[in-house]
């Protein structure tokens, strides 16, 4: 029998088991190493590399990037991002979730806050909000469409709140993007123009403009302080722009404040002291009405105090408004609140809603006012211009133009212009198209009634080319084609409907604004408003909302339902601070 | 037609995975790192849907024959650990090549379950997904609660006195639920201070699993110098068609559920699943971890193709998510397509490979081999990871011995995934990673 190395006596010979000395004749054995040893070493190496990498890293400070060095291979770092908040947040109760964007100088991203990091955020009262500087830890989740850092404890999020600046309205900027501002002014319109979002319209003697109070903001920290009409406030919050127009996004709602001031844009200013240098701004004028005349897109009237007179320009729209229209009579007390603006060489008060203009009825001491005389109103009389329009209107057979030679002169007459949809929108009576043909952008609008005879209206859509026969109009400065017949609209070629990757919710940006892109989500929210429906869209990544105008939602009205999987093609867009796709096509997979 | 075109990058996929199969403990998931990296840094290197199908390729190709090197080369990784046990008695009993060829059967078994179940993953998944996920943290729990807890006492009826029969019994758990916890911690280190380089990060966990699992294999087999015996190719195979159905089955449960549920790897499972069907013939064990690991890596791949669903699980979706995003129905049923095509072509070459893998064993010293994969695995963790990287390795290379040296269940090593990922479910990842002073 043949044992083991170790087993018996290298000196004698003799079987010695698992002595280790030989009990025979005392001679050391040399033994195999127990594998008891490989087993004690390994369970100490064990426990000690453990403690030791734990010692080696804990020092360590986590490691900072930029955000446009983040790359596909970065997918779960736990990274330190330094930069601003430039969007958000947007904060579900249900979920816990908390959803904002940082950016510092080389890029955007979304960082993202669940469950206990989130109320963790609220209660210490770390909420990132549009306008901080910002120093967050988390883990990068890398999507080829986009990336988001899950921040990991609020206890890693610093944040810097900006400091405000008093400013007027008509002196914010383009230079003014995401700078906190504080304004004064009085509070002219309230509306919300879709669940959880309520813009407030301020105005103070230089302008206006709209205060966007976000519902996740007010979910966040508490209702808006009630506010009416009239109500005189100081609002603090952050510029952003709206379709090029400057807007205030409230950061907490106890960043506006009712004043115990009177009316702040009610200075009334003397006719004869404004002056081109004014135009743009905001005036408010007192006077008597010394003629009324109408025109095709509403009613001219002519303004006089003791120190000079001024047309006031009311379009139709708010013209149809004021509740006493019919007193707006010669003779009659005026009170306009509007933008001065210049047209053929003469000021202008063009007001922006029925409330700025307060008529008191023609008093019979009044309508004797000698002053009326005074503006030789006869020689200014616009009716005998218009006297040319009959004789224009046969005579000149409508001519081809490019869109950049059409200017306000050419008011009235009848013009052919050939161009691509850039943009198409419903109004309450029609359509409105953006034409552009190269050299210039013109509006189209058409009539329901039209519209209605049109055979290939449903071809009308962004990217179509049409050739379009109609009159010139001018209405709010804003020069417009309007054909009369159906048959003046005429398609010369349809849009090109460009092959669009499918892409998150999340991965949308400011970056894809006007970019034809396709979503694919569940429908969480579905709202009515008058051009059709509001479609809030969810997936993984984030939600969004989708504007579906009725000619696309008709189609498929039965089939849009809460919780409903659905594929959308559409255009981004910024709508009162939020990015929405425009639906151009909707699509149930 | 376009689809059509994908085909051959498909099959290359699946070619290139046969050849590394051969290669005890090199994982597919770091070839596919490889073209990942090429893919971010070169322009045009390849098209991503063609990218796409490689992968597939490749991950159906390592999903069957990765059995090879599991079974004769003794090479698990977190998927195989299973079959290793059940796969190297038969090895040792002369039986290699027929054990290869039952999981092959279980994986070919998981090819058509996945072809049947594909067009109702769609509508079906999205709506178990959204149920379960505010409760992953528990279910995961309870999954880590029942792993530890069903490696209860045993073997404590021979010491010579209480307390040795009290050491005996409790050794082998004591030293799972240690090894559970020490890789759980290491977890944590990678999650939110790793040494591994930022730019790196997509493979943070690479030098962990091979340490944890490839390592301590190698160092086993030069250590320990095994003899495998003289291999019998078997013509025929003592597994009945009710016997193979009950086998896809179990391994189904494991795999699907493993495909799906969030962390949880096909080993385990696979191990829930072979507890839950009460499996005790070896041949059934064989068969439904051939089905299970073929389930967990491809059908979670094969979620990442479902339109609109779109599930991100698996090593392979989370890096190629990356940088591409898969785009409609037309091209999910190519996937499956190429799937079926792809796993009939690596049942084949299993077929053939088991043969050479036969001679091989016979004919090569097993400790050259494992001499040769231990120089491609530390080459590998440096070219990723760096020195950080090796630093992991060398920490993780113990942790991934003791359950060998110690007998316990080398499952615990995927503590490295469960505790830290659990704890971030349940909202504990940070305190815990204050605890240790990494935040």
């Amino acid at each position: 029998m043949q044992h083991q190395v170790g087993a018996t006596c290298p000196s004698c010979g003799r079987f010695v088991g698992p002595m280790e000395k030989c009990p025979y004749c005392g001679a050391e054995i040399k033994k195999r190493l127990p594998l008891k040893y490989l087993r004690l070493a390994c369970l100490v190496l064990a426990i000690l590399g453990i403690a030791i990498l734990v010692y080696a890293v804990s020092g360590a400070a986590t490691r900072t990037t930029t955000i446009g060095n983040i790359g596909a291979t970065m997918n779960y770092a736990y990274v330190r991002l330094e930069g601003t908040v430039t969007r958000g947040p947007s904060y579900n109760p249900d979920q816990q979730s908390l959803r904002f964007y940082i950016s510092d100088q080389s890029g955007e991203i979304q960082a993202a806050s669940l469950g206990e990091v989130t109320e963790q955020l609220i209660a210490q009262n770390k909420i990132p909000t549009i306008g901080d500087k910002i120093t967050a830890e988390g883990t990068l989740r890398v999507r080829d469409d986009f990336t988001t850092l899950n921040l990991s404890t609020a206890d890693k999020l610093q944040l810097v709140p900006p400091t405000a600046s008093e400013i007027a309205i008509q002196d914010i900027g383009a230079d003014d993007e995401l700078r906190l501002v504080s304004v004064r002014g009085d509070v002219r319109e309230i509306r919300q123009p879709y669940q959880g979002l309520t813009l407030i319209t301020l105005g103070d003697a230089s302008g206006e403009l709209d205060v966007a109070v976000n519902a996740d903001i007010e979910k966040l920290y508490g209702a808006l302080p009630s506010v009416e009409l009239g109500d005189s406030v100081q609002v603090q919050g952050i510029v952003t722009f709206f379709r090029d127009s400057p807007q205030l996004l409230l950061r907490n709602p106890s960043d506006l404040q009712k004043l115990d001031i009177d009316n702040t844009a009610a200075t009334v200013n003397k006719i004869g002291d404004l002056d081109a240098s004014r135009v743009n701004q905001r005036v408010q004028v007192s006077g008597q009405v010394e003629r009324v005349a109408k025109f095709s897109q509403g009613m001219r009237a002519v303004i006089a105090d003791d120190s000079g007179e001024i047309t006031l320009v009311l379009w139709k729209n708010i013209y149809d408004e004021i509740p006493n229209a019919s007193e707006l009579q010669k003779g009659a007390n005026i009170t306009v609140l509007g933008k001065l603006s210049e047209y053929r060489g003469e000021l202008e008060i063009v007001p922006n809603r029925a409330s700025d203009v307060k008529i008191s009825a023609a008093l019979a001491q009044n309508i004797e006012t000698p002053q009326a005389n005074q503006t030789a109103a006869p020689n200014t009389t616009p009716e005998p211009t218009n006297t040319p329009r009959p004789t224009r209107e046969p005579t000149a057979a409508p001519v081809a133009r490019t869109i950049a030679s059409l200017t306000q002169a050419d008011k009235d007459a009848r013009v052919i212009v050939q161009a691509k949809i850039t943009r198409a929108s419903e109004f309450s009576q029609g359509m409105r198209y953006t034409l552009d043909d190269g050299t210039g952008k013109i509006i189209l609008l058409i009539w329901s009634d039209v519209l209605a005879k049109l055979s290939n209206r449903n071809a009308l859509i962004a990217g179509a080319e049409v050739r379009v026969t109609g009159k010139l109009d001018v209405f709010n400065d804003t020069l417009e084609v309007i054909p009369e017949n159906a048959k003046d609209v005429e398609l010369v070629a349809a849009a090109v409907i460009p092959t669009v990757v499918v892409r998150t919710i999340g991965s949308i940006s400011t970056d894809d604004l006007d970019q034809n892109v396709s979503i694919q989500g569940t429908i969480s929210e579905l709202q009515d408003f008058s051009a059709g429906k509001y479609v809030t869209l969810q997936d993984d990544s984030g939600t969004i909302r989708v504007t579906v105008f009725k000619q696309i939602f008709a189609p498929i009205q039965d089939k849009l339902a809460i919780g409903a999987q659905v594929s959308v093609r559409g255009k981004v867009n910024v709508f009162r601070g939020n990015l929405e796709i425009v639906a151009d096509e909707i699509t149930f997979p | 037609m376009e689809y059509l075109a994908l085909v051959p990058y498909a099959i290359a996929g699946t070619l290139l995975a046969s050849i590394l199969a051969l290669i005890p403990a090199l994982h597919v998931y770091n070839i596919a790192g490889i073209f990942i990296l090429l893919a971010v840094s070169a322009q045009n290197f390849m098209g991503s849907n063609e990218l796409a199908m490689l992968l597939v390729g490749m991950i159906v190709g390592y999903a069957m024959l990765n059995t090879i090197s599991a079974i004769f080369l003794g090479a698990p990784d977190d998927s195989t650990i299973f079959i290793v046990l059940p796969g190297q008695k038969y090895l040792l009993m002369s039986r290699g090549y027929e054990a290869t060829v039952l999981t092959g059967i279980g994986a070919l078994g998981g090819v058509l379950i996945l072809i049947v179940l594909s067009p109702f993953a769609s509508t079906i998944l999205g709506t178990i997904r959204a149920i379960m996920l505010p409760h992953l943290h528990w279910i995961l729990g309870v999954i880590i609660v029942y792993m530890l807890m069903a490696e209860w006492p045993k073997g404590g009826d021979r010491g010579a006195t209480g307390l040795a029969r009290l050491w005996d019994a409790w050794k082998g758990l004591g030293i799972g639920i240690l090894t559970f916890i020490l890789s759980g911690i290491l977890g944590i280190v990678l999650m939110y201070k790793s040494p591994v380089p930022l730019e790196m990060s997509f493979q943070n966990l690479l030098p962990a699993f091979v340490g944890l699992f490839a390592v301590p294999w190698v160092l086993e087999n030069i250590l320990s110098g095994t003899e495998i015996p003289k291999q019998h190719i078997a013509t025929t195979f003592d597994a009945p068609p009710s016997m193979i159905a009950r086998g896809i089955f179990s391994g189904a449960l494991g795999g699907l559920f493993a495909a799906f549920f969030p962390v949880v790897t096909g080993g385990v499972g696979g191990y829930l699943a072979g507890h839950a069907t009460a499996q005790r013939d070896d041949r059934v064990f064989i068969i439904s971890q051939g089905a299970s690991k073929f389930l967990y890596y491809v059908g979670a791949f094969l979620l990442f193709f479902l339109p609109a669903a779109r599930i991100t699980k698996g090593g392979m979706a989370g890096m190629l998510a990356t940088i591409y995003t898969p785009e409609g129905a037309g091209l999910y049923y190519t996937t499956v397509a190429m799937i079926a095509l792809c796993g009939v072509l690596a049942f084949l070459l299993l077929l053939g490979y088991a043969r050479v893998a036969v001679w091989l064993v016979q004919k090569v010293n097993y400790r050259y081999i494992s001499f040769v994969t231990l120089f491609l695995l530390v080459a590998l963790v440096y070219f990723f990871t760096g020195i950080g990287g090796i630093a992991i390795m060398l920490v993780a290379t113990p942790i991934g011995w003791l359950p060998v040296l110690w007998g316990s269940r080398r499952m615990n090593c995927l503590g490295v995934l469960l505790v830290p990922i659990t704890l971030n479910l349940a909202g504990l990842g940070p305190t815990v990673a204050q605890w240790l002073g990494l935040l």
